[in-house]
């Protein structure tokens, strides 16, 4: 019942914006000057898409890429997305994103180039060593190639890339960061993030190397995945306790690692098998790419990657449809013995509004197998302001919505049951109602300043990120290192029935000389109606060393509110 | 170039300039914790707010550093203020013994007989009775207020470093 109506809800919204935008961009074209050449380079939350070259752990450009080789120059207007100044206007495209121009060859060898567009002005590298036969039908436009997008957030502003070649794109991403909580906990251990994970230390939060592998119509990417992410992101997933063979152990090191092929077939398809990332919330998982550091809890607490099926359509050059059949909700293994299905929609007509649409229904809970989970996200993503030659160059805003619930076994969207009364007759809550939006305003390429903030209310809990240490109410010995595991005595209560509504905001500055490096300024508050955030007192032991003996009965110090200051450093190639 | 190679430069010194000439001198700083925040016992240095001390359940290391009050049925450390004779006069929850919920947490935990009689009752008239039942006694007079007393002056007794768990609260101090 909640799930049609959510459907429907879902269904009529992507209508009315769809209707609007085809319009707008009808009687828009005009009117609004476009930077025809301008590089989509990276597509981030967008993602998947074809191949994305540049685009981090994003994922692929949003557009599918171009099959054309890498190394042909694209022509880039001056203010084709925040060229730095002294690049020039002529600058090789390589970047994940579709190969703005049909004409240039697409900058990220990787993707496979669903277009075909004669290049205007730059000589077109050929695809073989065959003479050009002159064609009779107009090649399909790649998708997205019509606008510059290296605005939005999730997505990459690098308009090139820098370790190309005809078969293989490179990439490295080094993410560190350095936050300081007021609580000050004695552990340095920060909870409740994805992002964030010691207090008062220099971080290395995520070191990845890799890069999109493309030969003819055959695609792959491959990003490794150090530094602390690979444990913070893994200990969420309880489906690697089912069975044998340590999943998170296996996997924890990949971030992305699929492959696939491409078909020249409407405006391109590409079919990838492996570990994608997905833009559920907006925020990309490649911190280099988003307006903020630490997102709200719409992106915080809701997947970075998906482990499965994905297959990108695009039947024009404003829409992708990408549907998935995966393993569960940012898991490595499954629940149950049903896959997790769902789709991500994304609709650019204009390039200075975008759409993001995904849903998901899956059976991601132990030993409840008649218990589904449904997913809904939307954002919408709106640069209302732009002038390259102003100080004030653009200002833009996220909107961000998240609708969604689980039911059966106990539980359903409406329910009103307390903990420890659920029943099939009398469920309780479970459902996850969140929205997040921000603000950003950019003086010239190389600053921007963003302010946001956003809201979850999440019964039962199912989207909470459990605390760590004696507060884990899932197992975690990778944090053990090495001594003797011993389950938490005080977990945090993760039962159906549960409640829990937090809320946050934030302010960052970004400093970004070029395009390669990032340097993030923000400040953070984040409150939650139960204890939820690291105290002064932590979460591990009297002294915050997980080698100190625990008295009986310790608890560790959870309080409501948590308020920080968070430096970060990106770099990426 | 010049000019962004000296932007990059400044702009980490000044955040470090901020982060310690303001942020962690306060409010940041593990130094001057308020009253009823956690503390840790093993530090060398008391790193409570001036008049409090680190008080609650023993180190398990001997030989440490601060002395420590010890407030019965507490299975953490709070900061609590103190009189001169390291008498508990803090009204705070977390000061108080049972320490909000740590008698229970206790009595959860290994079904310790003296926490589960005081997470029961969880007066003061009952304190006695319970440290009874793991063979504690309470040294000096009669405690003047318990978890929810207003008054706020337990008589809790004091004990060093190296008495740590040696049963009797009342018998040792760090004077």
């Amino acid at each position: 019942m909640s799930c049609n109506l959510s459907a429907r809800i879902h269904l009529f919204g992507l209508g009315v914006l769809t209707s609007w935008a085809l319009l707008d961009r009808a009687t828009n074209a005009s009117a609004q000057p476009q930077p025809a050449q301008a590089p989509s380079v990276s597509a981030s939350s967008a993602s998947p898409l074809s191949q994305p070259v540049l685009d981090s752990g994003a994922g692929a450009p949003p557009n599918g890429s171009p099959l054309a080789p890498a190394t042909s120059p694209a022509t880039l207007p001056p203010d084709a997305g925040g060229v730095p100044p002294g690049e020039g206007l002529t600058a090789p495209s390589t970047s994940t994103a579709p190969s703005p121009t049909p004409t240039a060859p697409s900058p990220t060898p990787t993707a496979p180039a669903p277009v075909s567009a004669p290049a205007a002005t730059t000589p077109a590298a050929p695809a073989s060593t065959e003479p050009e036969k002159p064609s009779t039908q107009a090649p399909a436009t790649e998708p997205f190639a019509f606008g510059n997008f290296t605005w939005l957030n999730g997505e990459s502003r690098q308009h090139r890339s820098l370790l190309d070649s005809p078969i293989f794109t490179g990439q490295l991403l080094l993410d560190l960061n350095y936050t300081a909580s007021r609580n000050m906990p004695i552990d340095n251990t920060v909870v409740g993030s994805t992002a964030l994970s010691r207090n008062n230390e220099l971080t290395i939060a995520f070191v990845g190397f890799g890069g999109d592998f493309h030969y003819e119509h055959a695609r792959g990417r491959l990003m490794t995945q150090f530094g602390i992410r690979s444990i913070l992101v893994a200990r969420n997933d309880f489906s690697t306790f089912r069975g044998q063979f340590d999943l998170q152990n296996a996997l924890r090191y990949i971030s992305e690692a699929n492959g696939g092929y491409h078909w020249d077939l409407l405006h391109g398809i590409n079919l990838d098998l492996g570990i994608f990332m997905s833009y559920v919330g907006l925020f990309s998982f490649d911190n280099f790419e988003n307006w903020m550091y630490l997102p709200s809890y719409t992106s915080d607490n809701t997947p970075w990657f998906f482990n499965g099926i994905r297959i990108q359509i695009f039947p024009t050059d404003t829409l992708k449809i990408e549907p998935w059949i995966i393993n569960g909700w940012q898991t490595y293994g499954k629940f149950n013995e049903m896959p997790g299905f769902g789709s991500q929609i994304l609709f650019r007509p204009v390039d200075w509004f975008s759409v993001l649409s995904n849903w998901y229904l899956g059976w991601d809970a132990q030993d409840l197998p008649g218990l589904f989970r449904w997913h809904t996200d939307t954002s919408l993503t709106v640069s209302y302001y732009h002038d390259a030659r102003a100080f004030i160059k653009r200002v833009a805003s996220s909107y961000t919505f998240d609708l969604g619930g689980e039911n059966g076994d106990g539980v359903s969207f409406a329910g009103n049951a307390a903990e420890g009364h659920c029943t099939p007759n009398n469920t309780c809550p479970a459902r996850f109602v969140s929205g997040m939006m921000y603000h950003r305003v950019w003086f010239s390429d190389q600053f921007a300043v963003t302010a946001g903030g956003g809201f979850m209310s999440n019964p039962s809990r199912y989207l909470v990120l459990s605390p760590t240490g004696n507060a884990s109410p899932i197992p975690q010995p990778e944090s053990t290192q090495g001594i003797q595991y011993v389950p938490a005595t005080q977990p945090f209560d993760l039962n159906l029935g549960t409640h829990f509504n937090a809320w946050d905001y934030s302010f960052g500055f970004q400093y970004m000389p070029i395009e390669q490096f990032t340097l993030d300024v923000e400040w953070n508050h984040r409150q939650a109606d139960v204890p939820y955030f690291a105290g002064h007192g932590g979460v591990t032991s009297p002294d915050g060393y997980i080698t100190t003996t625990l008295p009986p009965g310790w608890r560790p110090d959870l309080v409501k509110s948590d308020d920080r200051i968070i430096f970060a450093w990106l770099v990426r190639f | 170039m010049l000019f962004r190679a000296c932007v990059l430069a400044a702009l980490p010194l000044f955040a470090l300039q901020y982060l310690t000439g303001c942020g962690f001198i306060g409010g940041f700083s593990d130094e001057n914790t308020p009253e009823g925040d956690r503390c840790n016992p093993y530090t060398s240095h008391n790193p409570c707010k001036q008049g409090a001390v680190c008080a609650g359940y023993p180190p398990s290391s001997p030989d440490q550093f601060q002395p420590y009050v010890l407030i019965p049925f507490c299975p953490e450390n709070y900061c609590c203020s103190v009189d001169d004779s390291l008498t508990i006069t803090s009204t705070n929850p977390n000061c108080q013994p049972g320490c909000n919920g740590g008698a229970a947490a206790m009595c959860a935990a290994d079904r310790d007989p003296g926490a589960c009689c005081y997470a029961d009752g969880g007066t003061p008239a009952t304190l006695a009775g319970c440290l009874a039942l793991d063979g504690l006694a309470v040294d000096g007079g009669p405690l003047s207020s318990g978890g929810s007393s207003s008054t706020g002056s337990s008589n809790l007794a004091m004990v060093d470093a190296g008495d740590a768990g040696s049963g009797d609260v009342g018998d040792a101090t760090n004077e």
